[in-house]
């Protein structure tokens, strides 16, 4: 019957035409925008899409099942290494490349999932393994000369579509902006689905969870190996767009955080969430480095305190914030 | 109580024991449930009321016993295994998905039995109509009052279309009122065909409510009978009940 069920969120009641307007306008805006944008800001829209993926893949496991992960970068990492490895070292392209990195991830998702589980760890516990294996695979790599060891990969420049290199930045742009809004449209369908709908139940209650029917083992599961796919695929897309990949930007818990910190800013568990949080994270970034950068550490030192401000006055977020705002001005 | 409970029973626990180290918390207790039945299940706290609860419904695994619905063996079953096989426990403290709106936390459960979103949503309506909560759909869980949150866990368990219903002091903290309107609602419960098995507090639902009681003290069922018969008690009132329940 095509009869969806409407969504119950609170935002659902909003006007629907000018939201629809909004929207189209935005479209415009995201497609045009190379056209007029210089190298520079093109650089940092591209960042800033790449961002609100990174941070979207983590928040399927992360946001809407509660699983918080500190290392995600172990399934970036597999995704960028497999794609870098297998075209440096074997001439195979990255449309494969990116396959194998993906299914990789998704068994060390699932593997790291199930340890877990099964041994009951939650919260900060799991939180810790994953930081570890994540740490586990930096050192292992950094030491393993066959996968370029501390020196990383390097990959040959070939452009064309098979080799998924472009001498058009725009090209990027465009292909970071369609796995953006691949990866929200999933997060929507999945908010409509059954895995879900149990996604969120065993992030609020386990126990609770458990009691109504939900396997919630197998839903943590699916999950991680879900978060895990789409991950290793911004692997893919940095080792592609950088042509350079080695343990540290790879395995790095810098890419961990940075998997985290728009879900943080923008509301953990909703599609816009990570999104907005990029779109402010990103630029904040590259402006105080711009600015800032001249002293030494300056420019951290203020990201850190904005971050801390942030934390402090929505504990749930940008899109919590404005959720609660809209809920109190309405009856 | 002789004679064929095995083979009829829709529950039947026989020998259940638990030990929480040199605690033996519950100490070879069977107990049956017939269907279409309301039976208490009493005694003071720290009886093991609760984790009679916990093993019946998987979250704890007997050191001894088994645990049969409608025949087939529940123990070393996972707990949504056996509430997919129609037995559904409620919990003592509610434990409602807070940041999820009612409508959503009812259609977990409803998840249990549909195939499709739209039978999900459409359980889920039907079960927050039952308990009276339709208007609350969209309110967050946790916006709920403690009598709500109530009405909300046996939406949930209600949705999962079970067999036999576990509820775990559903009526603690109501006001007298309240008491009604739940008691009432448990009546009609029973009319849709579902079997109930409550924890209670609340001696004067209890007495009203149950066709029979359990009494539990010290982890081992000392009675077991209609409610103005356990109510005699000798040793319920002991243990239990005190001299003023007879006055009730």
């Amino acid at each position: 019957m095509g009869e969806a069920p409407a969504p119950v969120r609170a935002l659902s009641a909003a006007p629907k035409i000018p939201l629809a307007l909004g929207g189209l306008v935005l479209a415009a805006l995201v497609l045009g925008a190379p056209l007029v944008a210089t190298p520079y800001l093109l650089r940092i829209l591209i960042m800033t899409f790449y961002g609100a993926y990174l941070a979207q893949s983590w928040n399927l496991v992360g946001g809407y099942a509660g699983q918080f992960s500190f290392g995600h970068a172990t399934f970036f990492g597999l995704g960028a290494y497999a794609t870098a490895l297998l075209f440096a070292k074997g001439g195979i392209t990255p449309w494969l490349g990116m396959l194998v990195g993906a299914i990789l991830a998704t068994g060390a998702g699932v593997f790291i999932g199930f340890l877990s589980f099964r041994y009951g760890l939650r919260g900060p516990y799991f939180a810790l393994v994953t930081l570890a294996f994540a740490e586990v695979c930096r050192i292992a790599v950094t030491n393993w000369r066959a996968l370029g060891g501390a020196m990383g990969v390097l990959i040959p420049l070939r452009q064309s579509l098979g080799t998924l290199q472009f001498s058009e930045p725009a090209a990027y742009y465009y292909i970071i902006v369609a796995m953006t809004a691949g990866i929200s449209m999933l997060a929507l369908v999945l908010e409509r689905s059954r895995l879900g709908i149990s996604m969120e139940a065993v992030r609020e209650d386990v126990d609770a969870a458990e009691a109504l029917g939900v396997d919630t083992t197998r839903t943590r599961l699916a999950a991680m190996g879900l978060s895990a796919f789409c991950t290793a695929l911004a692997g893919t897309f940095y080792v592609q767009f950088f042509s350079y990949v080695d343990p540290h930007l790879a395995f790095g818990i810098d890419v961990s955080i940075a998997a985290i910190l728009p879900n943080i800013i923008g509301g953990t568990g909703t599609v816009l969430g990570p999104l907005a949080g990029s779109a402010i994270l990103v630029p904040l970034g590259e402006w105080m480095r711009a600015y800032l950068g001249g002293y030494r550490g300056v420019h951290l030192m203020v990201y850190g305190a904005i971050l801390v401000v942030a934390i402090v006055f929505l504990p749930r977020g940008l899109v919590g914030a404005v959720r609660r705002w809209w809920g109190a001005k309405r009856p | 109580m002789v004679g064929g409970e095995e083979a009829m029973s829709l529950l039947a626990a026989r020998g259940l024991v638990k030990r929480f180290g040199g605690l033996v918390a519950v100490n070879r207790v069977s107990l049956h449930v017939e269907a279409g039945e309301i039976v208490g299940l009493i005694g003071p706290n720290g009886a093991g009321k609760t984790t009679v609860f916990n093993l019946l419904s998987g979250f704890l695994r007997p050191d001894e016993g088994s645990v049969r619905l409608d025949g087939r063996e529940l123990v070393g079953r996972r707990p949504f295994e056996i509430c997919r096989l129609g037995l559904v426990r409620t919990f003592q403290i509610v434990r409602p998905f807070a940041d999820l709106p009612v409508l959503r936390n009812v259609m977990v459960g409803a998840w249990a039995r549909a195939a499709a979103a739209g039978t999900a949503r459409a359980i889920a309506e039907e079960c927050l109509a039952f308990v009276g909560l339709s208007d609350k759909g969209a309110v967050p869980a946790r916006d709920l009052t403690i009598s709500e949150q109530r009405r909300l866990e046996v939406a949930r368990a209600l949705a999962t279309r079970p067999r036999l219903l576990l509820l775990d002091e559903v009526m603690a903290g109501l006001n007298p009122h309240e008491v009604e309107v739940m008691s009432d609602l448990l009546r009609q419960l029973v009319g849709r065909g579902i079997t109930l098995l409550l924890i209670e507090h609340v001696m004067r639902a209890v007495m009203r409510t149950c066709h029979r009681v359990l009494v539990l003290h010290h982890g081992e069922k000392i009675a077991d009978g209609p409610p103005a018969q356990v109510a005699r008690d000798r040793q319920v009132i002991d243990a239990y009940l005190g001299e003023a329940a007879l006055l009730a």
